[in-house]
């Protein structure tokens, strides 16, 4: 009796892996409709649920964090004035850039159309960097399209069903993007991990790459991103002798911990 | 195993999604959030054995993969160890609510959580996701170990009777029976 039920145990083992395994190798199609199903399923309760929990936790921490939103409050008043003097001067260089690079034939972002979403969840997985929005292929949303906000670029589009998107936040490990630095320098940043900052290869030792400096997707042909979007600032550089390229850090331009609202610019790649 | 309670199962896995998605993500430490889905398969082994561990494992790592950006049924693999290794200490008797010191299920349901993330980001390198086993992994680990710890006693007063041919002898009752 114990050794037939011993067997049995090892048979649903096996059969139990082997299934884990086909869905590992073959699941791709199924979870999409799956997917959407149990999404549908669980959100009135994750509604309900967030409903109750929300305006708690955020009453907690705004009881906590009083006095550093009403600082935070009066910087950004003072910022919005700034950024509203900026902006006349900026429309006026943006026309001119966006000739520019019409002569140079470069796609530039800030030409391009755009849809706002807003952020239904981050970070599901502590093991990869993303984001859901709630604006997909019935808005224009389809895979591959760059996102940005909070001050850069945020990542790239990765899946996309009619009524919200995935994207890949430029942290993620998968994320290559070619980028431009200095006067003409051309590099790749790759994503680490959600937790961890950029690293930029292919920047040969003596290039001179400076702390702050700003990077911009390069928009090369073949390009998965059009030219001009903030992507980084350079955090640490690292040289010693005998290697063949620098190591540098890249602090993403985005407040990607804070993502309630992005832009998904509706660019395909190779367009 | 039976039709309804595999039925029984996906409820409350999904219900463990609405807790994950509502509560569990939005208390974030270094960047990083507890995972529950590692406390159905160690509940349901602890208190009906090694099947109906495995079992949830499975049904559980499936729902919570759907979810989730990361390989799809990766969490559905290590599930079905976890039940496993934890369905077999429970048909010994250990980790049992009643049988048990209050503090064994708790322990195992730690250890299980502490476990699980590292088997998880194994089998990612194992896949070609090597940024998997980076040094927030450790948090991770912690996280889901507390998270075990705390939820494995109120899940198994959840399942053990909806995985329980007879409610009243407890779920247990005919695999010890049998050795």
């Amino acid at each position: 009796m114990a050794q037939a039920r011993g067997r049995r145990r090892l048979v649903t083992l096996s059969v139990l892996l082997l299934a884990a395994l086909t869905l590992l190798a073959i699941g791709g199609p199924f979870r999409t409709t799956a997917s959407k199903v149990a999404r549908a399923v669980v959100s009135p309760f994750v509604d309900v649920v967030h409903g109750v929990t929300k305006p708690i936790g955020e009453s907690v921490a705004g009881i906590f964090n009083y006095g550093a939103v009403v600082a935070q409050n009066h910087l950004l008043a003072q910022q919005l004035g700034q950024l509203h003097q900026q902006e006349v001067a900026y429309a006026f260089q943006l026309h001119q850039l966006a000739d520019v690079m019409a002569l140079k034939r470069l796609p530039f972002v800030g030409t391009l159309p755009t849809v706002t979403a807003q952020t239904t969840a981050q970070n599901l997985s502590n093991f990869a960097a993303t984001i859901e929005i709630n604006k997909g292929t019935s808005a224009g949303v389809l895979d591959g399209m760059p996102v940005v906000g909070g001050g850069g670029l945020v990542g790239i589009v990765t899946s996309a069903t009619s009524g919200g998107a995935t994207v890949t936040l430029l942290t993620d490990a998968s994320q290559s993007i070619g980028v431009t630095f200095g006067v003409g320098g051309e590099a790749y940043v790759r994503g680490q991990g959600p937790t961890r900052n950029l690293s930029m290869d292919f920047v040969a030792p003596g290039t001179p790459v400076h702390l702050g400096e700003h990077l911009f997707t390069n928009g090369l042909q073949g390009g998965l991103f059009p030219a001009g979007i903030p992507v980084g600032t350079v955090d640490g550089t690292l040289s010693g002798t005998g290697v063949v390229q620098q190591s540098i850090s890249v602090a993403p331009l985005a407040n990607l911990s804070n993502l309630a609202y992005v832009d998904v610019v509706l660019w395909e790649p190779g367009a | 195993m039976t039709f309804s309670r595999w039925l029984w199962l996906v409820v409350v896995a999904l219900g463990i999604v609405v807790v994950q998605l509502t509560i569990a993500d939005e208390l974030s430490i270094s960047g990083v959030h507890a995972e529950l889905l590692w406390v159905l398969p160690v509940a349901a082994g602890l208190t009906a054995g090694a099947m109906a561990g495995m079992v949830a494992g499975f049904v559980g790592g499936v729902v919570a993969d759907l979810f989730l950006p990361t390989p799809f049924g990766l969490s559905a693999f290590v599930g079905v160890l976890v039940g496993y290794v934890m369905g077999r200490l429970g048909e010994e008797g250990i980790g049992d609510l009643h049988g048990s010191q209050w503090w064994v299920a708790p322990s195992l349901g730690a250890a299980s959580g502490f476990c699980a993330p590292v088997l998880y980001a194994l089998c990612g390198a194992v896949l070609g996701h090597r940024s998997y086993l980076s040094s927030t992994l450790v948090v991770v680990c912690l996280l889901d170990a507390a998270a075990c710890a705390l939820l494995v006693r109120p899940v198994m007063r959840l399942v053990g009777p909806l995985l329980a041919e007879d409610p009243l002898r407890g779920a247990l009752e005919p695999v010890r029976g049998a050795m």
